[in-house]
């Protein structure tokens, strides 16, 4: 994912000036981007934490210096750098962490927590720390500072360097060591924490405002599909409703090839509407909400084919379903799926004088794949891209009746489970159909 | 001879309008049939008070109601329908091409007795309105009502 990454970001370098300088700057271009924005799979709140990481990083390069600028003893300074390099392999991990994709256990918050902790531990050694106090404020800046933007927290983050100041001025050495890490770091972190909540605020908005057009796009869809079930059906109850009043009525007036005329007429407008509600079905498919839950494959199999023989039967079929398959998804939507699937194998094996169907599961790569297979007509994998397409059929009305609906519904099915769908077939010899969930 | 109870058949398009009617006259369903168009017509012709030349009007024994109507939808007339003490125990029979799950759950929580989708196949509508009629009209025993508002 890393190398993925690295390739979608790089500028092409050899299209622009191709001089060794100007790549040279590509390079770091490249690198401070990708420590800014993180791996592209991150998503936004993951983001602000890999940023936040990085900000760490910057405060370390920062301070660790400034320890030297002061008088410390040999121990301070040793305690000091102690707790940075404790610091540097706490951000590593994290930042390993997220780069490795593994999902962060710990909220924002505790980061937040055990930042504090690891930098008021270092002031404590580094440079002789006084009271519990600020480690409760310093918590409480930055937890501020996200929540509510710079402004409260400056304030807060200014009144505390004051008496700090104030305290150095009449109580002790003024400047010192102490103040000059506990006024920059909180001082640091409380911007860097107040930009990430601006940055949060904003990306917050531009989702708010994604979720309203989507919202919108599917009213509109919802009033789409609403006024298609109406009012496509409409003309076409006139055609066949007026079509069989002539049938009835002028029964004598017309011979046999104008009553097979209006017989055709008929069977389109029925077949029309055959094909508005399977175009509604789909779009259903994809607006419904999904109830997942554990259910058994095998039963539902079973039931299906069950009432395919007693549907369509005269027909000597080899059933095969494996007992006892699971899966966690929505039963009535995996329904259809296997519906889809297992009527078309019943369908396109219906010239095969030994009808095979097998319902079953296989491992790959540790994940487990269901597959319908048949031995039935098949396909030629040159049409395999047009395989789940809706609408789009592989054989003539004379040969199977269908109107290229099913995969396509099973596809979408799938997708919104998350899973994946494909197929492998050959021509005249068999096809399976194999998908996760 | 006695006199036949009323029908109310609110329908805006009027093929389906020829069709409904032909339908009646097919399966022997004698019944008078009032028609209004659209949402305002119906409304107009239960609630006589509604409009200045009021008279008095006979109450259907059974509704066949479209739901997407012109200014008025069928989900208000219904709704209206069983908010008046006079005419919210008639049969009201919704005949309409939607099957979107929320039009049927809002006309079930909205009084509706039945809910039947218009097939495009017309044999299957003339069975249809076959049984409504033979139903509503003489199987099933309607609410008294009083037919003269």
């Amino acid at each position: 994912m890393n190398i993925n990454s690295v390739k979608n970001a790089k500028p092409n370098i050899d299209q622009t000036t191709g001089t060794q300088s100007s790549s040279w700057l590509q390079k770091l271009k490249f690198w401070g981007t990708y420590l800014w924005e993180g791996p592209d799979f991150l998503s936004q709140a993951l983001k602000l934490e890999w940023r936040f990481i990085v900000m760490r990083w910057l405060g370390i390069i920062i301070i660790a210096p400034g320890l030297f600028l002061f008088n410390l003893s040999h121990q301070q300074i040793i305690g000091a750098f102690v707790v940075l390099a404790i610091a540097l392999v706490y951000n590593l991990i994290l930042q390993y962490m997220l780069a490795k994709r593994s999902k962060l256990l710990i909220s924002g918050y505790l980061v937040i927590f055990l930042d504090a902790l690891l930098n008021v531990a270092m002031i404590i050694v580094a440079g002789g720390f006084d009271s519990p106090f600020y480690f409760i404020v310093y918590t409480v800046t930055v937890s501020a500072a996200m929540r509510y933007g710079y402004g409260p927290v400056l304030v807060m983050a200014l009144l505390f360097v004051l008496s700090d100041v104030f305290e150095g001025m009449f109580f002790r050495q003024f400047l010192g060591s102490a103040f000059f890490l506990r006024s920059s770091w909180l001082i640091l972190t409380a911007i860097i924490a107040g930009y990430l909540h601006e940055e949060a605020q904003e990306a917050k908005m531009a989702l708010e405002e994604k979720l309203n057009q989507s919202n919108a796009l599917n009213k509109e869809l919802e009033a789409f599909s609403y006024s298609v079930s109406h009012d496509l059906r409409a003309p076409l109850r006139s055609i066949d409703g007026f079509s069989q009043a002539l049938l009835e009525d002028y029964h004598e007036k017309l011979d046999d090839e104008g009553k097979d005329y209006l017989d055709r007429v008929r069977a389109a407008s029925q077949r029309m509407a055959q094909l508005i509600d399977d175009l509604l079905d789909l779009s259903r498919v994809t607006r419904s909400n999904l109830h997942k839950e554990n259910i058994n494959l095998s039963d539902i199999a079973h039931s299906i084919i069950n009432s395919l023989h007693e549907h369509k039967s005269n027909r000597n079929v080899d059933i095969k379903i494996k007992d006892d398959v699971t899966a966690f998804g929505d039963s009535r939507l995996v329904r259809v799926v296997l519906e889809n699937l297992l009527s078309n194998a019943w369908k396109f094996t219906q010239k095969k004088p030994v009808a095979k169907i097998e319902f079953g599961t296989e491992k790959i790569e540790k994940e487990i794949v269901y597959f319908v297979r048949d031995n039935g007509d098949g396909f030629s994998m040159d049409y395999i891209d047009k395989l789940f397409g809706a609408f789009q059929r592989l054989h003539s009305m004379e040969e199977f009746e269908g109107n290229g609906i099913g995969l396509a519904t099973v596809q979408r099915i799938i997708h919104r489970h998350g899973g994946q769908v494909w197929a492998h077939g050959e021509q005249g010899n068999g096809a399976t159909f194999y998908f996760t969930l | 001879m006695e006199k036949k109870d009323l029908i109310l058949l609110v329908e805006d398009n009027p093929d389906d309008l020829a069709l409904t009617l032909r339908a009646l006259k097919k399966s022997s369903i004698r019944n008078e049939v009032v028609v209004a168009k659209d949402g305002v017509e119906a409304l107009d012709y239960l609630f006589p008070e509604r409009n200045s030349q009021s008279f008095k009007k006979e109450l259907p024994r059974l509704i066949v109601l479209d739901l997407k109507l012109p200014k008025v939808s069928g989900l208000e007339v219904l709704k209206r329908l069983r908010n008046d003490d006079r005419t919210k125990r008639l049969p009201v029979v919704i005949l309409t091409t939607s099957n979107e799950k929320q039009d049927i759950i809002d006309c079930y929580d909205s009084g509706a007795n039945s809910y039947i989708r218009k097939p495009v196949d017309f044999s299957k509508f003339y069975k249809i309105i076959h049984e409504v009629g033979s139903y509503w009209l003489s199987l099933n025993e309607s609410s008294p009502w009083r037919r003269v508002i």
